[in-house]
């Protein structure tokens, strides 16, 4: 193994499950999420002669993810790749508090764009401008899909609906 | 705030999901097949679509009128039928003639067979096995015979695991069919008894856009068998025959459709096994506690899927259930066993993660039974997970399956 591959699968190693997290926190889907990491990664890999020198080689693999899912959204299709051959994994629930449970069934009800901007500023932590050219918005529409965003969270957070779905976790 | 909520929800949400083990095994095999679809790109690839039962789909051969003897990858008792017949074995991709004066019986991993003669039978250590196995490059007659540009090249040299194969015993010897088939052939003699292994190299094709693992191109078709002196030439001719005449069929034959999976059968197919966090010396009064089935795929690389039921009931010292969710919770459809994983000498594997959650009842020992293969299921002592909230319920979950 070369050294350029050690250091691959160091990267690999650090890097793989935040990004197949990111994934799920875009598609609500393990198995996409699976699927979007990994590609993510092997594109990567591919340009890793030129993206390991970089300061933050994990931001290049971010922004081929988002514009993964970004495509996948357009297309509005899955990926056939993604169901040849894949096995039908279990559904597996991320260990939350009742609260945690209502705002992230909040979040998956958000729209598409709303979800990705939240999800990058939040979760990411990423400042506006970077949410802006990661998703390819202007900053002022980045600005607004936000605001908005939190607003629906406030407001499904106290609808009747989701008192009902705390009704049922408690 | 609802920012330092959702930052810590999402967080959450992230953190969760399958284990990552074997995540490096699946980049490797993303990477194969993201390179074979540019190289498709690029060709025209025309893929068998209909998926014809493979046992249809192998060409007749010229005594089409003799009777087929189906061999389905399924264990079960022996069914004897007279030669002269057609052996077909789509799950090992291999048929074969089998010669009158010999009767040949389906086993989950091949055929057998045994001379019809009783006087013949006397001399022969037990039935001539025709199988399908692994043998290492060095004495491979022919190693990546299947190999069609989607095999990782194997590591020079790079042993394989003892548990898959092992060094051929024996005085060895190599040389070529009619037709340059090579073979290699090992003889081991102990008193009266004459054991010999025959093997040539039998390629394995993945399915369409599946990349193949390196072990597959190991893969050969072999004929055991022990003899005496006296039955020696004869059962010698019959092995060459088989081996002579076999064809490729199914999962040997780039292209075409394989065989429906049987299920697995522990120590055939595949070996099993179960674990706990206590049989690994790993229990620590933690939040959850594991319990674990792993399935291997063995030499003979049989496709089979596992498949259960599989489970656990969670007892107290006096036998009864624990007030647990899903407690005798099992899995039936499990996964299909990879025949082997993308690391060059890596046997296929599969693994079933089950685990329980806060248990908050302090009343007395907490036992545990298996439920499903293998052995019986015999109650036996388990530590229990630390209480993390009283006021929500102990819950025994599916973890994760591996594939």
């Amino acid at each position: 193994m070369t050294g350029a591959d050690l250091q691959f699968r160091e990267f690999f190693a650090a890097e793989y499950g935040r990004l197949r997290g990111l994934g799920y926190l875009l598609t609500s889907d393990w198995g996409q999420a699976e699927e979007l990491a990994q590609d993510a990664l092997v594109r990567t890999y591919r340009a890793w002669p030129r993206v390991r020198g970089h300061e933050r080689p994990g931001a290049y693999a971010r922004k081929v993810l988002v514009n993964r899912h970004r495509s996948l959204l357009r297309r509005a299709k899955v990926e056939a790749r993604h169901l040849a051959g894949r096995r039908v994994e279990e559904a597996v629930q991320p260990e939350l508090g009742t609260d945690g449970l209502v705002l992230w069934s909040a979040v998956r009800q958000l729209p598409a764009r709303q979800r990705a901007v939240l999800v990058l500023r939040y979760h990411e932590d990423l400042p506006e401008a970077e949410v802006a050219r990661l998703l390819g918005l202007p900053l002022g529409t980045v600005k607004s899909l936000a605001h908005r965003g939190l607003a629906r969270l406030r407001a499904e957070l106290g609808s009747p609906a989701m008192e009902e779905i705390r009704g049922n976790l408690e | 705030m609802i920012e330092d909520r959702l930052k810590e929800t999402l967080d959450r949400v992230a953190g969760g999901g399958p284990d990552e083990a074997g995540a490096f095994d699946r980049f490797l095999r993303h990477r194969r097949a993201s390179r074979s679809r540019r190289l498709a790109g690029a060709t025209a690839v025309v893929l068998v679509a209909a998926l014809v039962s493979a046992v249809a789909v192998p060409r007749l051969l010229s005594d089409s009128a003799q009777p087929r003897l189906y061999v389905t990858g399924a264990a079960g008792p022996e069914r004897w039928m007279t030669a002269p017949l057609v052996a077909v074995a789509p799950l090992q991709g291999f048929e074969v003639k089998v010669p009158a004066g010999w009767e040949a019986s389906a086993t989950w991993k091949g055929i057998e067979l045994r001379p019809v003669s009783p006087d013949l039978r006397r001399h022969l250590g037990g039935p001539v096995q025709l199988v399908t196995g692994v043998l290492e490059e060095t004495y491979n007659p022919a190693p990546n015979a299947g190999k069609d540009g989607t095999y990782e090249d194997l590591h020079g040299g790079e042993a394989l695991p003892r548990a898959l194969t092992r060094r051929p015993e024996g005085h060895q010897s190599r040389g070529n069919f009619p037709g340059d088939t090579r073979w290699f052939r090992t003889d081991l003699q102990a008193g009266p008894w004459r054991t010999t292994q025959w093997h040539i190299s039998w390629p394995y094709r993945c399915q369409p856009g599946v990349p193949c693992p390196a072990l597959l191109a190991l893969r050969t078709l072999k004929v055991v068998y022990q003899v005496d002196a006296a039955a020696a030439a004869e059962v010698d001719g019959l092995a060459g025959r088989l081996l002579g005449t076999a064809r490729p069929i199914a999962n040997a034959v780039k292209g075409q459709a394989h065989a429906p999976r049987p299920d697995c059968a522990d120590g055939r197919s595949m070996v099993l096994r179960r674990e706990t966090d206590d049989s690994l010396g790993s229990a620590s009064y933690g939040p959850v506690a594991h319990f674990w089935w792993w399935a291997r795929t063995t030499a003979n690389l049989v496709p089979c899927t596992v498949r259960g039921p599989l489970g656990v009931e969670l007892l107290n010292g006096s036998g009864r259930r624990l007030d647990v969710q899903g407690n005798g919770r099992t899995v039936t459809s499990v996964a299909e066993l990879p025949e082997a994983m993308t690391a060059p000498t890596e046997p296929g594997r599969t693994e079933l993660r089950l685990k329980w959650l806060n248990w908050c009842d302090f009343g007395g020992p907490t036992w545990m039974r298996w439920i499903g293969a293998p052995g019986p299921g015999t109650a036996f002592p388990v530590t229990a997970p630390r209480c993390v909230d009283r006021s929500k319920p102990s819950r025994l979950m599916l973890d994760h399956i591996l594939r």
